[in-house]
Order: C-alpha cells, then structure tokens, then sequence
C-alpha cells in the first residue's frame, strides 16, 4: 500500500483505521463532509480532503494517487428510503472514482446487518442466503455488496466485502454509546437472562481484517464475516459497559422478549403524545448540540427562539418554559407494569435475543485473519476510554 | 460597513441577513472607504493581514489568536505603537462582567490565601466550522491549546500573575493536539499558586475554572452559565452565593463598543495587542517543550499480523 483513501474517516472505524495506518507509516488520505467531526482525526499526519461520497468529482480530487480504497462512510443524515439509495449511489461513486484512478483494491465494508435483525439460531457462514429484510440500513448496505461485486465481476475493480459484527472500543460508533445510554437511562435489561450470543468484534481485529483484505491476494471478489475469536453472552458485554459506569448499575433486570414485547404493548396504550416524547428527548443537552451541528436544524432553532424572544412577553416567554418542562416531567419512564423503567427498543432486544454465530473461519483461512485483542482485553481498554470520556 | 470574503456567495448570504449591501471578494477593494477593520480569517493570515492594515494606519480588531506565534504577534504589537494605531484582539472574555468580579475578589483577597487552581474547558467539538483551517498546524498554528488559551489561559494569567513553571502535555500525533494538559505555576498573589488545566475537544467534562482559596473557592463558568459561583472552601453544599450572569450578545457589543472608542479617540484599546502577548508566549512556550499524552486505553497496533497477506 502506497497511499490509501479512508471514506467515513471522521467516524468510528474509519477513524481507528487511520489511526492505525499512520502508526504503520503508510500516507493517508481521509475524506472529510463534516469538519465539525474532524478533531479525533485532525491529531494524525494525513491529509484530509473535503468531499462527499454522493459527490463523485470530490472522490475523483481525493482517491489521486491512491492505490487503495477502504470505503467505509455511511450516510446517517438521510433516513428511510432515502439512506438506503444514498448507500448505494455513494458506493457506486466510490467504485467509479477508484476505478478511474485504478487502485489495486477497494475494501468495502458492508456489516451482518445484511442479514436482518432475526438471522437463523445457528452457526452461519458467508453462504447464508440473504435477501432484503424491510430494515433499510441493512438492505442497503445489501444493495451496496452486491453493486461492488458485480462491479467486480463486470469491470475488473477488485473488491472486497467485509460484514463486521458488533464493533466496540473506544470512541464506538454505535454499541458502546448505544449500551451505555440505555444502561444509564434504565431501559438495559438482560434479555432472556443476557443468554443471547454476543458477535462482538474489537475495533483493532477489525481494522487488522480491513488491511490484510486490502492485501491479500485471495480476498477481491470475496466476501468476509469479521468478528473476534468467539463470540460472547450479551450479559458479559453488557455488564462489562456497566462495570465501567462505576457503581450502582448492577446487577441489571433480566426479562424475557416476551415479558418485554407484552410491556411495550401495556405502554402503546397509554403512550404520551409524540411531542411530548419529542420534547423529552430534546432535553438532553448532548442530543440539542449533536443536532446543532445541523445547519438547517441551527437555523430553525435560532428562528424560534428569536420569534419566541421578540414577539412574546416575558412572562408568556416564562409560562411557555414551565409548562414544557411540567410537559416532560410528566412522561413515564414506563408504563410497562413489570418495571417503573423506559423500553430497550425492539431492534436492540432481537439483537440481544439472538443464538446466531458468524464464523470467521473464512477470513481465517484466507487472509490468514487472527484476532489479537480478546474480549477480555477489548472490553479492558473500552472501559478505559468510558470513564476517561466519563460518558 | 462592508463584507470581504473570498467566497462571495458567504459574504452577500451574511449581507443579505444584516442589510450590508457592499459585499466584495477582496478586501482590497474597502480599505479606503472605512475606519477601521475586524479580522476573522484563518489564524496564519491575522499577522499578514494585520500587519498590512496597521501600515496602512488602519485600527484593527483582530480575532483571536492575534497570532499563532510569538515572534508574529511582537511584530504586530510593535508595528501598532510604532505608528500609534489602535490593535485589538477579541478575547471577548475579558469584557465579562465576572471575570473582573474575579479579579475585584482576588485583588480584595476575600479568598484568604490561594491554595490552587483548576480549569477545564472540555466539550465534544461541533463548532458547524465552514473550512478545514483549524484542523492544521500550517493555518491554525496549532490545536485546542491555541484555539482556547486566548479564552482560559489568559484569564489565568490576568488574575493570578505569571507563569513560574509549565509541564504540558497533549496528544497530537503528528497533525494538531485535540486535547491538552497543563500543570501551572503561578505567581499568584505574592505566593505561587499551582492548578491543573484540561483543554479537550474530544470529552465533554465541562467548562469552569475553579480557584480554592482558604477561605473561600469561586467557580467561574465560560459557557452555559457566564457568572461566579462563592461557596466557603470547608464547605459541601450548595454554592452559597452566585453572581448575576453576562450574556454573550452584551459581551460582544461590548467589545466592539471598544473597537469604535478606540478608533474615534485613537487610544490603545482595552484588550490591545500587547496585553495578550503574555498568553501568547505560554502557548508558544508549552508548544516548544510540549511532552506526549497517551490514554489509558491506546496499545500500539501490532503490524506483525499483517504479515499473513504479504
């Protein structure tokens, strides 16, 4: 590797990825849409390039002389539809520019997510059959594969697919901050007794599949599950998050999906209003800046509040604020009659549930893939970064 | 008043929101129709473009940094008394109502004596920054030391002294630091005083300063809340007293009030160049004998695994 491109470079594995390939001496190039996410990456000694993967000219400025490509940007601003089209056409940008400067490899990082959220109750290699499951991250990302590996087929471009389990460590994109949240706003719950097959993966064993697809021989026009060494019950990742919180997180509740599934029914019957519930997730201060860093959101936020200070008095002004925060005070943590506590979502207690196992014999086999990092270890040095980032 | 800016189109947008009409690519254009200028460019231009205004005997309100090094700020501070032109630097900080409460409580001793200090000014990055400037040694001379010195570190030094001793440390690994530590060493208030700073923008861990006093401890607040909070230091309740809170919008007319006084009666500015040199020469000084700060998790990455593909 000569020179690599890092799309999603301002994110979680993109961002470890680079960390790790400067550490290697190898010159990085990161492509950057959000300056405001760059600090993490702005300590490392690459070179960071506006652009955008819906924006194929900025992939053609970035991916010059480059020789790899790890694609690994997600648009999370688009929801719905809209994010699993945007997945696609930023994928088809990204293979269209790599394939104009042609680059010896584009790794393309897909996730099990291919699978849907109920994937079969047993061990399951990359010959599993998948097909679109109505979960628009994991269907596109679906659509995605499959364009870089006909793209492969058709035009030569070697690619290879990756489908990272559950990625964790420090600065984690999605588990450690999701665990996190929900074990502090007590919706954590051990489902069916935190029995559920963990597919954790350390960000490094990551990051080390990621280069070693980016060198192998045998690894374009393959597809690869990436995971640790083995799995583990979701009761140990879960109180490992815990046990890094300090004390007074366990133990934790235990409830079966069906005693959760009959709760989240009792709930729906007696839900508040979604403006309500809109308010109350408004009032953590960390959601408002996260959505600040959205122009138009910042824009509209600066339009109410200057309507609401020029146009009403004072004290209207005051009895707004009070009865928007009697408003949210008033929504329960719970109406599940089991606990007084809110709901772990639906899409996290299936995942919880699951008795599936992705092997990663292939990625053994062929890459010669050998995780370093146990979950030991791993959850070691994440629990470090949580009480640095006292989260 | 008119607008200059490279990119047009941000420069009219910004026009059209506050009813300026003159809106131009190159400031070039303006110089000899205005009294004075603020400039707001990437850090390595303020002494360039300061420095060209100043010969031109035009007063200039710089943003801060008022440089990213020592030597370039001197060089702006001597041209300013030189040609007895007015040079500013926006530490708006200092127009605060609460940090002069600050210095009224410690010049009046009302503290006792001064046991230490502590400041944090941590919080996750998400300034909605148009370009990538800051995130460059080139163009911003730095990281979050020099992004917010101007705003922590010199609120240090106007209220307790010089420095005596520095150790700093931050994690730049060859690009710009996004967190650093500073242990102090202050001249206090004719006894050194010693506190611990943490500049972050990678944590949130808040935004206060913090000085213990034998009598009394006093918390000062930069963002959320812009006021002093007193509490006795053997006590562990609730802050016993709290000053009323500045506002932003108050701090910045303040500050530009004083552009305009400085300009009509040309007379040094109340934040004027030389009185930030101080904190400049500390950033310039921890950056000289900077020393690594690693985390509590990081482990080298063991490129011998990579062996399998080769």
């Amino acid at each position: 590797m000569t020179r690599i491109l890092i799309t999603g470079a301002t994110g979680f594995i993109g961002g470890r990825l680079a960390e790790v390939a400067c550490q290697l001496g190898i010159p990085t190039v990161a492509l950057v849409r959000t300056w405001a996410r760059a600090a993490l990456l702005s300590r490392l000694p690459l070179t960071m390039v506006p652009g955008d993967i819906l924006e194929l000219d900025t992939l053609r400025r970035a991916v010059r002389g480059c020789d790899v490509v790890f694609h690994c940007a997600v648009d999370f601003r688009r929801i719905g539809m809209a994010h699993r089209r945007s997945s696609v056409l930023g994928t088809r940008n990204v293979l269209q520019a790599a394939a104009e400067a042609r680059v010896k490899r584009v790794v393309f990082l897909s996730s099990i997510a291919v699978y849907g959220r109920t994937p079969p109750p047993r061990i399951v290699t990359e010959d599993e059959p998948v097909r679109h499951t109505g979960d628009n991250y994991g269907d596109g990302k679906l659509d995605a594969e499959r364009l870089a590996l006909r793209t492969f087929l058709d035009r030569g471009i070697p690619v290879a697919v990756l489908r990272p389990t559950i990625v964790y460590g420090p600065f984690g994109g999605y588990w450690t901050p999701a665990t996190v949240g929900a074990i502090k706003n007590g919706s954590m719950v051990l489902v069916n007794g935190g029995s559920g097959v963990c597919n954790c993966l350390y960000v490094d064993n990551l990051v080390q599949a990621m280069l070693l697809a980016a060198q192998h021989p045998g690894a374009p026009g393959e597809v690869f599950h990436v995971s640790d060494e083995s799995p583990v019950p979701w009761k140990e990742f879960v109180e490992g998050h815990a046990r890094a919180l300090g004390d007074g997180f366990l133990p934790l509740p235990e409830m079966t999906v069906e005693e959760i599934e009959a709760a989240r029914a009792r709930l729906r019957q007696r839900r508040p209003s979604s403006i309500k519930q809109t308010l109350t997730v408004l009032k953590d201060p960390r959601i408002r800046m996260a959505l600040r860093s959205i122009p138009a959101v910042a824009q509209v936020e600066a339009f109410g509040k200057a309507i609401v200070r020029n146009v009403l008095p004072v004290r209207a002004q005051h009895f707004l604020r009070e009865t928007v925060i009697g408003w949210t005070r008033s929504v329960p943590g719970s109406a599940s009659g089991v606990t007084d506590r809110p709901l772990l979502p639906r899409g996290m207690v299936q995942v919880h549930a699951s008795r599936t196992v992705f092997s990663v014999e292939k990625a053994r086999r062929v890459l010669g893939y050998a995780p370093r990092v146990d979950f030991h270890e791993g959850m070691e040095r994440t629990a470090a970064w949580i009480r640095w980032a006292r989260l | 008043m008119a607008l200059a800016d490279k990119d047009l189109s941000r420069a009219r947008m910004l026009g059209r929101r506050f009813g300026i009409s003159r809106c131009v690519e190159d400031y070039h254009e303006f110089l000899d129709e205005v009294d004075g200028v603020i400039v707001a460019v990437p850090n390595h231009l303020h002494g360039p473009i300061a420095g060209e205004l100043l010969e031109r005997r035009i007063p200039v309100l710089v943003e801060k940094p008022l440089a990213p090094t020592l030597a370039e700020a001197t060089q702006l501070v001597a041209a300013s008394r030189r040609l007895g032109v007015p040079l500013q630097v926006g530490h708006m900080y200092r127009y605060n109502k609460a940090t002069h409460l600050v210095s009224r409580l410690l010049d009046e001793r009302r503290l006792g004596r001064l046991l230490g200090f502590s400041l944090v000014f941590a919080t996750t990055y998400g300034w909605p920054v148009a370009s990538g400037f800051a995130w460059t040694r080139a163009q911003a001379g730095g990281g979050v030391l020099i992004d917010l010195a101007p705003h922590t570190l010199d609120l240090l030094l106007l209220w307790l002294g010089d420095v005596v001793d520095v150790e700093y440390r931050d994690d730049n690994l060859g690009g710009v630091e996004a967190e650093c530590h500073l242990s102090l060493a202050l001249t206090g208030r004719g006894e050194v005083v010693r506190g611990e700073v943490i500049l972050s923008r990678l944590r949130a861990l808040g935004t206060t300063a913090r000085i213990v006093g034998e009598h009394f401890t006093l918390e000062y607040g930069f963002t959320s809340w812009l006021g002093v909070r007193l509490w006795p230091s053997a006590w562990d309740g609730e802050a016993s007293f709290a000053s009323a809170a500045d506002t932003f919008p108050r701090i910045y007319a303040e500050q530009l009030r004083a552009f305009a006084q400085a300009i009509t009666d040309r007379t040094e500015p109340f934040v004027c160049g030389e009185s930030v040199l101080k904190t400049i020469a500390l950033v310039d000084r921890c950056y000289r004998e900077r020393r690594p700060l690693g985390h509590p998790w990081e482990k080298p990455f063991d490129a011998e695994i990579l062996k399998a593909a080769q």
